[in-house]
């Protein structure tokens, strides 16, 4: 293939022979291309797409000295970094694949039109496809980093469910309560010792004090027997004294709710009084707070050794419907993989044994990528390996690859060491905040209540949040790949590329046209045709951003976009919507909108109110 | 704002308001959160209402309007642009909108009527 488009060899003898140097370049350059596509496949169209590309490297490997170098020549850097940045890509992933796909085939476009030049230079297309790479895969890499965040949030809210109620079901399995104290235990208090365990940890010495409060409150619940001396009652007078403030200090949970904090303390002032004047309490057995088994999970599977985050793999969980996916979270404690497309967004998690499995059936296959076009052209020039390098380049090119490899070494260390020191730092700043705490506690003052609850709440309140807008996210592209996948369209979907016709009115989905009559005059710019409250996902940013339409002003040719609340959150003229459309950074998620039915709805609650 | 300020004729026309306040997220199949209320008064340009619930001033929420002797729903765009709380606490809470230039939206038909009932 590539002998066609090669110059002609010599001025004697079959114009279109190639000469034998030239020849030998040629098959070396198809063996080259031949295993790239090989070891280093993309998903089509883009593979065929960089296909267009050999007769330009056939120009150059006889015509530019050099292109025989491996990784030097711009034209190998090119496709290098296409294939890094297109490793993951996906014709399902639509338009959040959009972008790439359209950089790509520009590069590709560019590339081919220097075949006419005589001495192309390709260093100018190398940088910006290198920035553009190394954009996308910095916004990936961010997404991704909210996913894992994500994870670890539930996975911290898992773990500190089931250490709470282990804790609670530990004492509770060794007295008896009253019934109206083991409904307090399992609820307000065991939400409480959640929210400890979050903020502070299992090893901290406030979860200790908890634990040690519960205990503390179960004992002072069993009835004064007869044989007990006065000890017994002196040390409950005591108890009953300081309990209620230990109570409501670890009672997190409410803290913001003054009725419900009372009522806590209520009910156990009512059971100390009972036991004091030794009326008979009623004790029960309580039922353990349910929680769910803990799986015991082989996190030492061989197969697994040497997967790292940061791989791509090719994943068929399903027979015939593989997915690019790359490795962003291995969490050995709970042998959980976490894995991401290409945009960074979820898209499974899996237990290291069941991923065994898929590699064991063979439904899993590694995607390699990193200087790939590079390393074929070394493996077609029958490099292999580091040792067969310094073999062909000698002693004088081995040692400046051991000065490199020792500098790389070194910075590696530096950057240990200051992770190092920032994890230390980070340490000292908890000791002190533990200490800070203990110090009030000393001083008999309540440890800044009032912050306590604030600050655990909008932890919460961020992790739902993300957890949400993760949901979102998944859920809207899910829908979006279903239709995308030639599933029947919704009945109000409408293609986002429709431009000039007509809008319907707000909350008209699927429902019959609305009365509005058409305002303004026909702006100038093209009319995309979106409905009053269709659901975008902007990725321009530094964080994705969901916004729905709130209005289309024609005359000023605006489009404002706010979130659930109608809070304003972006607005934009027509023309830089198309573009951030056209460059695939807008994603048209949702085109429902539901205000007609809301309305319906509301109309009949109010009828059969009335 | 002294009345012969204002651009267009505030009418005391009692109607049926409904107001998205919360709508439903993308792919959530529950329900948004729609106030129903009463407008004081309305003009081409916005409308009065009084309501339970406390708005954001700023908030861009999407309204439909039941004129007394229409059978249509008017769906409309506003702006809060104040909202304070009444004067007995019970008694909630006043808002004024401002209508937006929504295409798509009836905020025309909404001005033919306005200026019918104006005559």
């Amino acid at each position: 293939m590539i002998q066609r488009y090669s110059p002609r060899a010599s001025t004697t003898g079959d114009p279109d022979a190639p000469a034998t140097e030239q020849d030998a370049l040629l098959q070396w350059l198809e063996a080259a291309f031949a295993h790239w596509e090989t070891s280093f496949p993309l998903e089509e169209p883009l593979q065929s797409e960089l296909r267009r590309l050999r007769p330009l490297a056939a120009k150059l490997a006889s015509s530019d000295p050099d292109f025989l170098v491996a990784g030097r020549h711009p034209l190998h850097q090119i496709l290098d970094t296409l294939q890094l940045a297109a490793v993951g890509w996906q014709l399902r992933l639509g338009r959040v694949g959009e972008s790439l796909r359209k950089q790509l085939s520009t590069a590709v476009e560019e590339a081919v039109a220097c075949l006419d030049v005589q001495k192309p230079d390709l260093t100018g297309l190398c940088a910006r496809v290198a920035a553009a790479a190394e954009r996308d895969l910095a916004r990936a890499a961010r997404m991704a980093q909210r996913t894992i965040e994500t994870e670890q949030g539930r996975a911290r809210a898992a773990e500190a469910k089931r250490l709470a109620a282990d804790m609670i079901n530990a004492e509770l399995e060794k007295s008896m309560v009253p019934p109206r104290i083991g409904e307090f235990l399992k609820g307000d208090w065991y939400e409480s010792a959640q929210l400890v365990l979050l903020k502070f940890g299992a090893e901290s010495e406030q979860w200790a004090k908890m634990t040690e409060t519960t205990r503390t409150l179960l004992d002072s619940l069993q009835p004064i027997e007869d044989e007990d001396g006065p000890e017994r009652r002196q040390h409950l007078f005591e108890t009953v004294s300081r309990l209620p403030r230990e109570i409501k200090r670890w009672l997190l949970s409410v803290q913001h709710l003054s009725e419900a904090m009372e009522d806590a303390t209520r009910r156990v002032g009512f059971a100390h009084m009972q036991v004091l004047r030794r009326q008979p309490l009623e004790l029960e057995l309580a039922d353990p707070i349910p929680v769910a088994a803990q799986e015991t999970r082989d996190t030492a599977n061989a197969a697994l050794e040497s997967i790292e985050p940061g791989q791509w793999f090719c994943v068929e969980k399903d027979e015939g419907n593989p997915l690019r996916v790359q490795l962003v979270s291995r969490t050995e404690g709970t042998g959980e993989l976490l894995f991401a497309n290409q945009a960074g967004i979820r898209v499974f998690q899996q237990s290291f044994e069941e991923f065994a499995g898929l590699l064991e059936r063979g439904r899993v296959s590694t995607l390699d990528s990193g200087a790939s076009f590079s390393r074929s052209l070394a493996w077609a020039a029958g490099i292999e390996s580091t040792a067969d390098l310094d073999t062909l380049l000698g002693e004088e090119v081995v040692r400046a690859r051991q000065a490199e490899e020792q500098r790389q070494r070194e910075e590696q260390a530096r950057l240990q060491q200051q992770l190092e020191q920032a994890e230390r730092l980070e340490r000292e700043q908890q000791a002190a905040e533990q200490l800070r705490l203990q110090t009030a506690e000393t001083a008999g003052r309540e440890p800044e209540r009032e912050q306590t609850p604030a600050e655990l709440e909008e932890l919460e309140r961020e992790q739902r949040e993300a957890a949400e807008l993760q949901r979102e996210w998944d859920e809207a592209l899910r829908r979006k790949q279903e239709r995308e996948a030639g599933q029947a369209p919704p009945p109000n979907a409408i293609p986002v590329s429709a431009v000039g016709q007509t809008d319907r009115g707000p909350g008209s989905a699927g429902g019959p046209e609305s009365s509005a009559s058409r305002s303004g005059s026909a702006a100038a710019a093209p009319e995309l045709n979106l409905l009053m409250g269709t659901w975008l996902g902007f990725h321009d940013g530094d964080t994705p951003l969901l916004a729905k339409l709130a209005v289309h002003d024609r005359e000023q040719d605006i489009y404002i976009f706010v979130n659930r609340s109608g809070i304003k959150m972006r607005q934009l003229n027509s023309q830089e919507l198309l573009a951030l459309m056209a460059s695939g950074m807008v994603d048209v998620l949702e085109t429902r909108s539901s205000f007609r039915d809301e309305i319906s709805r509301a109309k009949r609650q109010s009828e059969d109110q009335a | 704002m002294p009345e012969e300020q204002r651009r267009h004729l505030r009418l005391p026309v009692e109607s049926t308001v409904f107001i998205e306040l919360v709508s439903p997220g993308v792919g959530s199949a529950t329900a948004g959160k729609v106030a129903v209320c009463k407008t004081l008064d309305v003009s081409r340009g916005g409308l009065r209402v009084s309501l339970e619930h406390e708005l954001v001033v700023g908030a861009i929420l999407q309204i439909g309007v039941e004129l007394p002797q229409q059978e249509e729903t008017l769906y409309l765009a506003g702006e809060v642009r104040w909202c304070l709380a009444n004067a007995a606490p019970e008694q909630g809470w006043s808002a004024g909108f401002a209508l937006l230039n929504a295409g798509n939206s009836d905020i025309d038909s909404w001005h033919s009527l306005l200026i019918e009932m104006e005559y």
